[in-house]
């Protein structure tokens, strides 16, 4: 259980870490951030499952929110709500992940279910304007590229992360 | 100056070119065709056809726009018309945002928000264009010219 404990809290501390560093760069959409700790999501979503991959969404995002100062602010609200639909949507699907579906598929469906709730999230809490939806096809078009980013950056990284963060983990006893 | 292909080739004869430089990434791009299965395709063509499905809906009477909405905190503040040449101080949830005309196009300037992303969208000109400015809740909106039938379409 503690190997576990141990493994978990390092993905939640490198999903910290990308989600804060890459709030730093300014991008002129937020739909065309990359959102690198999606692949953090993504490969606990693989390894483990839902439970764990919520539980290190939740503490990323607070986490990633102290250090840049924006806790509870719209934006972390933008954050959390379209984190959360990201990982959910990607666990619907990653019992397809090799029947039809590779990581780069599934990490599209988290990047546009993000995407999504994040425009849905921008009209309930700051802009009450349906016209928003204008915007959608730009942003559906912007997750398909990140989407495909993020997932092949996973697939680099599944064995060689699951080896050094299960090693750590077994280690560190 | 380092050593030439050569030098590194009289170190290690065993060597070949093909394995002296390929990092991951070069490789996983050229394994890509691997990594993508059937199904990745046909999401990614789903989710481009319905963007386009989405745009054209959306743009089906695109023209030249006349009237312009200027809106803070979702309330209108201003209209303006296009044709005419303004440059009026906006009142934002931050400080005072410019938003000005030139007789066609209309767009924001000097922004107090962090990130000045309503100054990049630019000018806009087109019926059913518009700007966001997030921190500072203001929101600039061209009127649909023809027939404003879009919110039936998307509610």
């Amino acid at each position: 259980m503690s190997h576990k404990t141990t493994q978990i809290g390092l993905m939640v501390a490198t999903a910290a870490i990308l989600f804060s560093v890459e709030s730093l760069i300014p991008v002129p959409f937020p739909w065309f951030r990359l959102g690198l700790a999606n692949v953090i999501t993504l490969l606990a979503l693989k390894w483990w499952g839902l439970k764990e991959s919520v539980f290190i969404v939740l503490l990323r995002v607070v986490i990633g929110s102290l250090i840049t100062g924006r806790l509870l602010q719209p934006l972390f609200i933008l954050s959390l709500g379209g984190s959360l639909a990201g990982a959910l949507g990607m666990a619907g699907f990653i019992r397809f992940n090799q029947k039809g579906l590779s990581l780069i598929g599934i990490s599209i469906i988290g990047s546009v279910l993000k995407n999504i709730a994040q425009l849905i999230l921008t009209y309930l809490l700051i802009i009450s304007e349906t016209h928003l939806v204008i915007l959608a096809p730009a942003m559906l078009v912007a997750s398909i590229i990140t989407g495909f980013i993020t997932g092949l950056i996973a697939i680099i990284l599944d064995n060689r992360l699951y080896k050094t963060v299960i090693r750590f983990g077994s280690n560190s006893r | 100056m380092g050593k030439g292909v050569w030098e590194i080739k009289a170190i290690y004869p065993d060597l070949k070119e093909n394995q002296s430089n390929d990092s991951a990434f070069v490789k996983t791009m050229s394994q890509l065709k691997k990594y993508l299965v059937p199904g990745d395709y046909l999401l990614i063509v789903f989710i481009l056809f319905l963007a386009g499905a989405i745009h054209v809906l959306l743009h089906q009477n695109v023209a030249q726009g006349e009237t312009a909405i200027v809106s803070v905190n979702g309330e209108e503040v201003y209209r303006l018309s296009l044709k005419e040449i303004h440059d009026i101080p906006i009142l934002g949830t931050i400080d005072t945002v410019h938003v000005q005309t030139n007789g066609s196009q209309i767009w924001l300037h000097g922004s107090p928000c962090p990130y000045k992303i309503c100054e990049k969208m630019g000018k806009i000109h087109l019926a059913g264009e518009l700007i966001v400015c997030v921190p500072n809740r203001v929101l600039v909106r061209i009127l649909p010219q023809k027939r404003d039938d879009l919110d039936a379409t998307t509610m």
